[in-house]
């Protein structure tokens, strides 16, 4: 909201520089910020164009010969297009400054002719926002004048609030002026209204019925006959503009006045449009329709409160008046409404045709009830004052709904214990005060009567909040004592996740946060069940919650293959969902781990890695072993969304799949090289992580023997069948089996392949001899070759 | 000849064995096993002790052990050179070829200030707890006194799954959570992604993370919300920050607070990043609305408490100087290699 600072002179004697003015507003939590405005400009004259012919090297500037009543005349190269002989126009000279001293006018040559000033807009004196043209002044001031002797530059401070939601009160300058009041420790003057009445009856003018009482439990009707609609007078228009706020006419300006200095919304109706001349209130019925002033055709639901005449709608309470009965230029009589409609009621209706109002902002945050009268009187006396005419005797007020004042017990032992602070009775008591709440002392608590104006004050603690409010929260010291209970911690369920992160990292990979909201397209791709949709997405791009960790880590991994990256490694950590009937929102929540590989590991002139799958079955054990995870094996997968994949598992518990990606997907996200992608449950990793096993078993103390083995085998027999035959017949005493070669060339066949494994023995309890190790070796060749035809090479 | 003497004489006989030794690594084994071999004549004197009176004995012991190992050290220190050369002669290895490049990651700059700012609650006894990202009106707005029809909900744009169900606008649902499942005392930071149905934009994405903070217990007071903000303030920015707090207002708390912090930028002089006022808005807080303790059971006349939330984009942006939040979500590698 803007504020002029002339215009909380009205109220209040403001001392003080701007800054420290919004320094103050801050402090007492309406957070504020300046702009001092006025005259912005030094050094422009009056000066008159003698003479103005076109620029013989530019069609569109002209070359004005310029009398500034200094005897010479200068020559100025202009670009408006309304440049012409004999007019008159503010000149800047040389040395002149604009907007406040960013701009400064030079002696300059414009494509070859000498420019020797600047004629001006209206735009570069900032007195508004046209630029079409120079600015033309119809004066008779003497050549060579200064601007701001011809016209008027009045300088303001404007002050932009951001007011959060519970401070109604303050969208006005009488409410910000009684704010800045609690700082000076003074009560705002409001000025007399005087009002003439005629000796016409308002009575007889108007009948008033409220139906729905809770919506609307005050309505005041004033009527004003004979007014003549036409221009306000400049100071209004100043007024308004000040705060940015242009002029319409002398009856809506007047209105706009009121509401920008008292914050009550008043509505003015053409009286001559209203039907049998009665206003009814009520709540609108199911699909009414309604035509608003601002020519939008209106479907009314049956909360929505109308204001209506003898036969139809006329305005939509709180919200926005109808075309049907609004104020024209023909209009002469006049009715004025104030009234006091529910802030719910305000709100939904508001809310559900999207029509955010300067009114309807204010009923919403709640009015005050007892500023109905004088704003209605402000405003009827007001209208005479612009726009003639005579005010009729008396109002007409129906109050069905008498709003009492409420009363709040106050605790100082309470308040100084919520804020931690020793506050003194009398220092309260002048809080009270400043705040034009009313108080008795009883039994050890004050009692207070809260003033209609603060609706937001509706219980003990916002009577503390206002306390430290005025003493300052800055004046409340910070504690020095630190305290704390042994009762209040509680395990971290995701402490595993930093621990992975950290070795990612160390193993050369990028952590990526992915937008989690996604296209439909996105979440059809992998296994991850039916995605969530939202009701009210920003666009299709993004109307879906992901499904999978992967998509995200593909839209990145394309992002960079455009960008020229021809390898890289990426994990993201994050919460996936699925629709889900089990839970309240229907929706599950999973963490899950993401990692791609893609593209090439730069070459290098001792190439020691490959990016394959290999590789990446490798890696992953490492990352899992790094966090104490062990007993790791894969198993060949038909995974959605994979051309090949692997399933990973810990033991017995599927924690996963490795592989790389189905053309049709890469298709998609339009990459060119086939990346390998894993997907592993965070649930299932930090379970598994959660009961691990803690332990070691002492090293050895008897010698290990290894002995290596060639086995010529199909070419389809996959190699892990081989090692789970080795492992099985090898017993206690084999500790480890590492596959050193594999070879598939002529020399062992075209369906062949021979592979040569490293098989190490040990015994915890003896030193083995060579004989019982290649009695074992036996057992576990025989085997080999029952089970899988493998013959020793 | 005393034994004396005879050391005297091997020290001599050493050093002109030295000058005339050749280098060839044999003669240096030779030169070796005269001194130092079993029967060498250091071992030789040695022997000789037996004939040294019993109280020069030690002194002759140390003198003697000096002579071995200054003899055995010359022979070394020869020894490595000889052979240093001799491999020369045979091998030439280029040391300056760059070593192999084993490649860095990085932990994304969101993941790093949530950890940091971890990191300075638990230290003041902060556990960590969690909430949904998808979460009823319930939790995120009716439990925090935030009714339907509040004007305070349009602070918060927001993204519906059905008419009840939402993507959470701000991590305070985990307090409700937690209180719900957990009697007082209750010192916990929730860190989670919280979404608002808002143009994407340099400035604004339509997710963001949030940190959370809760402290309930008999007799907490604002004083202590001020103490425990002021010491994380300066913890996350120096310690020569200095912080201000300002009423604001929150329908969950009540007195309501901004802190800002003196900007880091500027020392508080006034700059494009702090718009001048010298000062950065980093968090809300306040005292725990009584209305929030009754929707999770708690007398409010029991326990009070202070909360707070703060988002974790703003800080990274204002640490790392970040002028795009778009870049966050973006995985491009070349600015998270930056991290």
């Amino acid at each position: 909201m803007k504020v002029s600072l002339n215009w909380l002179k009205d109220y209040l004697d403001i001392s003080g520089t701007a800054e420290e003015i919004s320094d103050t507003l801050t402090a007492l939590g309406l957070e504020a910020s300046y702009e001092i405005t006025g005259k912005s400009f030094t050094n422009v004259v009056l000066g008159k164009v003698v003479e103005c012919s076109p620029h013989k090297n530019a069609d569109k500037l002209s070359v004005c010969d310029v009398d500034i009543g200094e005897g010479e005349l200068y020559s100025i190269v202009c670009g408006a297009p309304n440049v012409e002989n004999g007019i008159n126009v503010p000149v800047a000279k040389v040395g002149a400054t604009l907007n406040n001293g960013e701009f400064k006018i030079k002696q300059a040559k414009l494509r070859g002719v000498e420019s020797n000033g600047m004629i001006c807009s209206e735009r570069e004196l900032a007195i508004s926002d046209e630029h079409e043209g120079i600015m033309i002044l119809d004066t008779k001031a003497e050549l060579g004048t200064p601007i701001e002797e011809i016209l008027t530059f009045k300088e303001d401070t404007l002050f932009e609030i951001d007011l959060t939601p519970n401070r109604g009160d303050c969208l006005s300058h009488l409410g910000v002026a009684r704010e800045l009041g609690i700082d000076a420790g003074v009560e705002v003057k409001r000025r007399a209204v005087e009002l003439n009445e005629s000796t016409n009856s308002t009575n007889n003018a108007i009948k008033v019925t409220i139906v729905d009482k809770d919506a609307c439990s005050r309505y005041v009707a004033r009527v004003i006959r004979g007014v003549k609609v036409g221009p306000s007078p400049q100071w209004l228009v100043d007024r308004l503009a000040s705060i940015g706020q242009s002029s319409i006419n002398n009856i809506v300006d007047a209105a706009n006045y009121v509401l920008m200095d008292s914050g009550h919304p008043l509505h003015t109706f053409d009286l001559d449009t209203i039907v049998d001349n009665e206003i009814n209130i009520r709540f609108a019925n199911d699909g009414e329709k309604f035509t608003t002033l601002d020519n939008e055709n209106r479907v009314l639901k049956d909360f929505h409160l109308v204001i209506c005449d003898g036969e139809k709608p006329v305005a939509l309470a709180g919200i926005m008046g109808g075309i049907n009965s609004g104020i024209t230029d023909g209009t002469t009589n006049i009715l004025i409404e104030s009234a006091y409609f529910s802030p719910t009621v305000v709100r939904k209706g508001a809310k559900v045709l999207d029509l955010s109002t300067e009114a309807s902002r204010r009923f919403e945050r709640d009015t005050d009830i007892e500023e109905i009268i004088p704003a209605i009187n402000q405003l009827a006396a007001l209208i005479v004052e612009v726009a003639s005419g005579e005010i009729c005797k008396g109002i007409v007020d129906e109050f069905p709904v008498e709003k009492v004042p409420l009363t709040i017990n106050f605790s100082t032992e309470k308040c100084e214990a919520l804020l931690g602070a020793n506050i003194p009775k009398d220092k309260i008591e002048s809080i009270f005060d400043s705040l034009q709440i009313e108080y008795k002392f009883q039994n050890g608590k004050f009692q207070c009567t809260i003033p209609s104006f603060r609706n937001d004050l509706e219980r003990e603690v916002d009577l503390f909040e206002e306390v430290a409010r005025v003493i300052g929260y800055d004046n409340i010291s910070s504690a020095t004592q630190f305290t704390g209970s042994y009762n209040s911690f509680v395990k971290d369920d995701q402490a595993l996740d930093s621990l992975l992160r950290n070795q990612l990292q160390s193993n050369g990979y990028h952590e990526h946060y992915s937008n989690s909201l996604q296209h439909e397209n996105d979440t059809l791709h992998f296994a991850g069940g039916e995605a969530v949709q939202l009701k009210n997405p920003l666009s299709q791009d993004m109307a879906f919650i992901r499904n999978s960790i992967i998509p995200g880590l593909l839209m990145a991994a394309s992002y960079n293959e455009k960008r020229q990256e021809k390898g890289f490694k990426l994990f993201e950590i994050g919460a996936i969902h699925n629709q889900s009937k089990k839970s309240a929102t229907g929706t599950k929540e999973k963490f899950h781990l993401g990692l791609i590989w893609y593209g090439e590991v730069q070459s290098h002139w001792r190439n020691y890695e490959d990016r394959d799958l290999f590789r990446c079955k490798g890696e992953i054990i490492q990352l899992l072993e790094s966090v104490g995870l062990s007993n790791i094996s894969y198993k060949v997968g038909t995974e959605k969304g994979f051309e090949s994949s692997l399933k990973i598992y810990s033991g017995k518990m599927q924690i996963g799949n490795v592989g790389n990606l189905d053309n049709k997907v890469l298709k998609q996200y339009d990459i060119k090289v086939n990346p390998t992608v894993c997907d592993l449950s965070l649930h299932n990793l930090r379970e598994l992580w959660q009961n691990r096993k803690l332990g070691y078993s002492p090293p050895a103390t008897f010698p290990s023997m290894s002995r290596d083995i060639a086995l010529q085998v199909s070419r389809e027999l996959p190699a892990e069948d081989l090692l789970s035959t080795i492992r099985k017949e090898g017993g206690n005493t084999l500790k480890n089996i590492f596959l050193f070669d594999l070879y598939q060339s002529d020399e062992v066949g075209d369906n062949n392949k021979s592979l040569a494994f490293s098989l190490k023995f040990q015994s915890e309890t003896a030193t083995l001899t060579d004989s019982e190790v290649d009695a074992d070796v036996d057992k576990i060749l025989n085997s080999l070759k029952k089970a899988h035809g493998a013959t020793q090479r | 000849m005393s034994i004396t003497e005879q050391i005297q004489k091997v020290k001599a006989e050493f050093s002109s064995d030295l000058e005339s030794l050749s280098s060839e690594n044999d003669d240096l084994d030779q030169i070796r096993i005269k001194y130092l071999g079993r029967k060498g004549l250091v071992a030789s004197l040695f022997v000789q002790m037996g004939t040294v009176a019993a109280d020069e004995r030690p002194k002759m012991g140390q003198v003697l052990n000096e002579l071995k190992s200054d003899i055995t050290a010359e022979i070394d220190d020869l020894s490595s050179t000889v052979s240093d050369s001799s491999n020369s002669t045979t091998s030439h290895i280029d040391y300056t070829l760059p070593g192999d490049p084993i490649p860095v990651g990085s932990i994304h700059p969101l993941t790093q200030i949530m950890e940091e700012i971890k990191s300075i609650f638990t230290r003041m006894g902060f556990s960590i707890a969690y909430g949904p990202e998808i979460d009823t009106e319930f939790y995120n707005f009716e439990a925090l006194n935030m009714p339907k029809h509040h004007p305070a909900r349009d602070m918060q744009d927001t993204f519906y799954i059905t008419d009840n169900v939402l993507l959470r606008t701000h991590t305070s649902d985990t307090q409700i959570h937690f209180m719900e499942n957990h009697e007082p005392p209750v010192r916990i930071i929730a860190p989670g992604r919280v979404y608002r149905n808002e143009d994407v934009s340099v400035r604004s994405y339509c997710l963001f993370h949030q940190i959370e903070g809760l402290y309930v217990d008999s007799g907490v007071t604002f004083a202590e919300l001020k103490g425990t903000l002021d010491y994380f303030a300066r913890e996350l920015f120096g310690q020569n920050v200095k912080t201000r707090f300002r009423p604001s207002y929150f329908p969950f708390t009540e007195p309501s607070a901004e802190m800002d912090v003196s900007c880091i930028f500027c020392k508080a002089k006034g700059c494009g990043i702090c718009k001048k006022t010298g000062w950065l808005e980093i968090l809300g807080c306040g005292m725990v609305d009584p209305e929030v303790y009754k929707s999770v059971d708690y007398d409010p006349k029991k326990w009070t408490g202070f909360a707070f939330g703060m988002g974790i984009e703003r800080m990274a942006m204002l640490k790392y100087g970040v002028q795009d939040i778009r870049l966050f979500y973006s995985g491009d590698v070349r600015f998270l290699r930056q991290f």
